[in-house]
């Protein structure tokens, strides 16, 4: 039998089974922040009825782990989690399942079957790539090139002891122009270092000298990224 | 969307105004005949975790003809940018105005959320008075507890429903639909409803009053309209429509669970507690029904929790079979059981134990009174040794925090009735120190929370004048003064709430324009601390000519025409008269299983009246 391990005891207990999960975060379900949709997983896998595996102790939870929070407000067409389950589950059953409860504006799109011992997508994130829509924009292939040209480019963060000034340049891996007013920025995240898009978009929209209004400029996070080396390889671009 | 994402962004919880809940009904409204708006007067937390909603959403869903959608208070947030950009209430399913609707039904939970009501009737543009409505403007009516005295909000509401949904909603919705394919008028549909049980159309009705100002004649000036309206209920609550689902909202509401009814209305005959009174006679529902109904509801939702919901669902009476039932139900499930307070005994413990409630939880009790005096005279039977016992029997399992709630301003209530409360509570903290050290691992931690007696219409002490608000403030003043113990903390209510709730609660139709005033001047989310402003009240009745204490503070006599005396809810006048009687001599009325007392509930021929 694979998988099953002999403890000390010579008792015999079964490793969980992993996946990780590709889905998108859209429509009416922007507004709607990282705890609550955490609650509407855990709901919607009790609904399909999968069998997932909980933690041990007092308050047992589900064992399932988000990549990276999405702000409230940004929509993603590339969000990942990882859940175990109790037994190995076909990824179509756990996709069509899944899709079957969850509201409009959350879908599964991809299932994988991952290695028990693959490390959590949190700890392999190193990047994420958002598509912004600016709401005014002026000259603003310069200033894509005047912001990668600087080598530091300093701003204030909010950071866990308040506000600090900080050096945000090597944070940011590059941005092209889609067009007249669409962007995409890929910026660290994760452990190496966490950068909010709108602290770029703010920087930019500076540089090209137009006002920034955060309500009206809109974000979608486009996927996630591990390294694998020295490669930006895609969360989902399962081996 | 009718609200753009900038807007969304800016307000606080966005997802209050999105829908798209789990389970949220969705219908093509080009598809059915009426058009049904149910009206929530308050923030969507509160009002997605009332049972009531969920009940007539799907009640009314279920019909092919009908599309039930919901409408919640706007926050002040929100409201602000509609006024500013005239953007019209709106539904959460389809996310469209609810001006063209059929039908805009109110609930009436309690009467500080009067305000809430006409904000909503205004931002919805429709007129907030009935008689200034066209044939372009939904039907308004409401329904639920505060509809028992209809009469404030007569002049505003088309009808009134009084009684359970389930009974007529489906026969009011039919004569609609008739009316309509004959090009009925709204005033048409009204006369039409006039012989639907349950109904209160407030227009067929004239009011004259005394010099006095008291209640001269109440009578009705259409011969199709009853003198009396009998409230209807539910006959069989096993066999009556129940909902298979529950809206399961996105964010953090009140109540995350399940929530199952376990049993409709109270045997206990507690004399201030209109709900114990209106909602006669008990009717439960059986294990079998009980246990089918939690399973679907879990199945349906994916919730991790189930509550059970009743008057004091403690007096079920298979509670124990339930328990345990719904423990072997869902243990293995991950789905938690969260308990009522019930009455603290070896069995209750083991329970709370099982359930895993936990030490981390508080014991609660409701002795509503100091002393075992004013207790019998408000009829609630919990006694000092109950108290004290069942607190002696958890300390020694580990709890070590107990809730407890009063109210001041009893009738019959005196200085020593007030004490007795500080007293109760310190015996409390003695008997836990009585415990040998090693079972006290933390400090004892008591809560009392005391509430200003509101008397409320269809109870014994509907005639009975409320202290004034200078009164209220000086026995919590002075109960303040009396605790002396670290462990014992006090929170009390707002007098000045209290006693416009008065106002309210037992008002006619001369007290409309004070709250019409009062919202016109700023009145909103009364109920809420933060936002409640006495001073707009003040200005309100100042400006209608309202004295406060003619309704609040007043003795009624016996005799005197009482602003609800058209509605008859099972319960006879005669009945609550012999009640107040009992209550000054202090003596105690049994619970409905022990022994009736013919209160009139009997006339339904239903439930507890007929139990073997």
């Amino acid at each position: 039998m694979e998988n099953v391990e002999r403890s000390l005891l010579g008792r015999a207990f079964v490793l969980n089974s992993k996946y990780r999960l590709k889905f998108s975060k859209t429509d009416r379900m922007r507004f709607i922040g990282h705890l609550d949709l955490m609650t509407l997983f855990r709901r919607s896998i009790k609904k399909a009825v999968l069998p997932v595996a909980y933690s041990q102790g007092f308050n047992p939870h589900q064992l399932m782990s988000f990549a990276l929070p999405l702000s409230l407000g940004v929509s993603s067409i590339g969000e990942y989690l990882d859940i175990e389950l109790e037994i190995e589950v076909d990824e179509n059953i756990i996709k069509d399942k899944l899709n079957e409860v969850l509201p409009l504006g959350v879908s599964i799109i991809d299932v994988a079957h991952i290695e028990f011992s693959k490390k959590t997508a949190a700890s392999l994130l190193v990047g994420a790539v958002y598509s912004v829509k600016l709401d005014k924009v002026d000259n603003l292939d310069n200033a894509i090139l005047e912001l990668l040209s600087k080598e530091e480019i300093v701003v204030e963060k909010k950071t866990k002891k308040g506000l600090a000034m900080t050096d945000i340049r090597n944070d940011i891996y590059d941005i092209k122009k889609i067009d007249e007013f669409t962007i995409e920025l890929f910026i660290a995240t994760g452990s190496q270092g966490n950068l909010k898009p709108d602290v770029v978009v703010a920087y930019l929209c500076q540089l090209m000298n137009v006002v920034y209004d955060k309500y009206k400029v809109k974000y979608e996070r486009i996927d996630l990224y591990e390294s694998i080396n020295g490669k930006f390889v895609r969360l989902g671009d399962w081996e | 969307m009718m609200i753009p994402d900038e807007i969304l962004l800016q307000v606080e919880k966005p997802a209050r105004y999105i829908g798209n809940e789990i389970n949220m009904v969705v219908k093509d409204p080009k598809s059915v005949d009426i058009r049904f708006g149910f009206c929530f007067p308050d923030v969507y937390e509160v009002g997605m975790s009332h049972l009531g909603l969920q009940i007539l959403y799907y009640f009314l869903n279920r019909r092919e003809d009908v599309y039930c959608e919901r409408i919640f208070c706007p926050w002040t947030d929100m409201e602000k940018i509609m006024r500013e950009k005239s953007y019209p209430l709106f539904s959460l399913e389809t996310l469209e105005s609810i001006k063209s609707f059929d039908f805009l039904g109110f609930t009436l939970q309690y009467e500080m959320s009067y305000t809430n009501i006409i904000n909503m009737l205004d931002l919805a543009s429709v007129p907030i008075y009935s008689k200034d409505r066209d044939e372009s403007d939904p039907i308004i009516f409401a329904g639920g507890p505060c509809a028992y005295n209809p009469e404030p909000l007569a002049e505003i509401m088309d009808f009134f429903y009084l009684g359970e949904g389930e009974v007529s909603l489906d026969l009011i919705m039919d004569i609609y639909k008739e009316n309509k394919a004959v090009s009925g008028t709204r005033d048409t549909f009204l006369e039409k409803i006039l012989s639907v049980d349950g109904v209160y159309v407030p227009k067929f009705y004239e009011v004259t009053y005394k010099d006095t100002g008291e209640i001269n004649s109440f009578i009705p000036n259409n011969p199709k309209a009853p003198k009396k309206i009998k409230k209807v209920i539910v006959k069989d609550v096993d066999k009556v429509f129940y909902p298979e689902k529950q809206l399961v909202p996105l964010i953090e509401t009140i109540h995350d669970r399940v929530t199952l009814e376990v049993f409709r209305g109270c045997m206990r005959g507690c004399r201030f507690c209109q709900a114990g009174y209106v909602y006669r006679p008990v009717r439960e529902k059986k294990y079998e029904t009980l246990i089918e109904q939690s399973k679907t509801l879990i199945e349906t939702s994916g919730h991790e929790e189930i509550s059970l919901v009743s008057l004091s669902t403690g007096d079920y009476k298979e509670f124990e079979k339930l328990a345990t039932g719904l423990l072997d139900e869902f243990s293995n499930k991950k789905v938690s059981i969260s308990l009522p307070s019930l009455r603290i005994d070896a069995f209750s413990l083991e329970l709370m134990e099982k359930v895993q409630e936990v030490r981390k939880s508080s014991l609660t009790f409701a002795p509503e009174a100091g002393t075992q005096r004013l207790r019998d005279v408000v009829n609630k039977g919990i006694t000092e040794k109950d108290i004290l016992d069942g607190c002696k029997l958890a300390f020694s399992g580990g709890w070590s925090r107990v809730k407890l709630y009063f109210m001041v301003g009893l009738p019959t209530e005196t200085e020593e009735d007030i004490l007795g409360i500080a007293s109760l509570s310190e015996s409390i903290v003695s008997k836990y120190y009585e415990m040998p050290k090693e079972l006290r691992k933390k400090p004892v931690a008591v809560t009392i929370g005391s509430s200003c007696f509101v008397p409320k219409p269809f109870t014994p002490f509907q005639w009975f004048p409320q202290d004034e608000i200078e009164i209220f403030m000086e026995k919590q003043r002075m109960l303040k003064r009396t605790i002396k113990s670290k462990q014992i903390r006090y929170t009390y209510h707002d007098a000045k709430l209290s006693v416009l709730e008065g106002l309210i609660a037992r008002g006619d139709r001369r007290i409309t324009k004070v709250i019409v005033r009062a919202w016109e001047l700023g009145a909103r989310f009364d109920g809420w601390t933060e936002h409640f402003k006495y001073d707009v009240w003040v200005q309100a009745l100042e400006d209608c000519g309202i004295d406060i204490k003619f309704y609040a503070n007043r003795k009624r006599e016996y005799d005197e025409i009482l602003p609800w005396d058209h509605i008859d809810i099972g319960v006879t006048k005669k009945y609550l008269i012999n009640e107040m009687e009992k209550a000054t001599a202090e003596v105690i009325t049994e619970n409905c299983r022990d022994f009736c007392g013919k209160c009139g509930a009997q006339s339904f021929g239903e439930g507890i009246c007929v139990e073997q």
